[in-house]
């Protein structure tokens, strides 16, 4: 526990270990893609560490970046992008409505009370006007 | 326009909550940490297996990834593995975003 503790604020230590890993990381991934393309030849070895001199030695800050991109992608950070926008970008404080607005595309459980509310509302006002309301119109009936 | 800044430090917040949440609860309950540390080993050596084949370098690299991963670093490891893998792929993030911008907005 006090270990963790230490290592949690050897800021240098923590990020050097963990370069280390996406490297191990990266590393699968050009080993599992050649090996896929290629089969385990002598020219997939070659390949596998021209490539990994390539990415580790020559351009490891480009590569690591665009795998940390890449994986941060797959798992659906867009996403939570998308939504965190929806949600922060509406006019501050007021109805999206009174501002003529939607800030999703979607229905939401509030929408749809406010809808059923509405009907309700119109159904009432039309028992008060013109006595019985007509039942809903049914296919054949 | 303060309002709309409370809101994305309340989503912020959140966020940071539910990544703390993994290593407090490991530091609680012992058996928690047990039960963490074992799904972590699995994950990696399902990982190693699945990019190198059932061989002695996928033995040799999982276990240098287990050292880094489950022994040196279970917390921080446990913390991205529960936001990124666990919440992030089952869209749950999005659940407590929406969830947050709900109740702020009424």
């Amino acid at each position: 526990m006090f270990g963790e503790a230490t290592a949690l604020f050897s800021f240098g230590e923590l990020f050097a270990d963990f370069n280390f890993v996406l490297k191990i990381f990266v590393l699968l991934s050009i080993i599992s893609f050649i090996k896929n393309h290629l089969g385990t030849g002598p020219l997939a070895i070659i390949l596998i560490l021209g490539i990994g001199y390539f990415v580790f030695f020559e351009a490891w800050v480009f590569f690591g970046g665009i795998y940390v991109l890449y994986m941060l992608l797959a798992l659906g950070v867009s996403g939570i992008l998308i939504d965190f926008f929806f949600v922060s970008g509406g006019p501050a404080g007021g109805k999206p409505e009174e501002a003529g607005q939607q800030l999703s595309p979607v229905s939401s459980g509030a929408d749809i009370a406010r809808r059923q509310a509405q009907m309700k509302a119109a159904h009432q006002a039309q028992a008060r006007l013109g006595g019985k309301p007509k039942p809903p119109m049914r296919p054949g009936g | 326009m303060n309002e709309r800044g409370n809101l994305i430090l309340m989503i912020l917040g959140a966020f940071v909550i539910l990544a703390l949440l993994p290593p407090v609860i490991m530091m609680v309950f012992p058996l928690a940490d047990l039960l963490m540390r074992i799904i972590l080993v699995l994950l990696i050596f399902t990982t190693v297996r699945g990019y190198l084949g059932s061989n002695a370098l996928a033995i040799i690299i999982s276990a240098v990834l287990i050292y880094f991963i489950v022994i040196k670093h279970p917390y921080i490891s446990t913390s991205i593995y529960v936001i990124f893998f666990v919440l992030l792929m089952f869209q749950f993030l999005s659940v407590i975003i929406w969830g947050i911008g709900t109740q702020m907005r009424h």
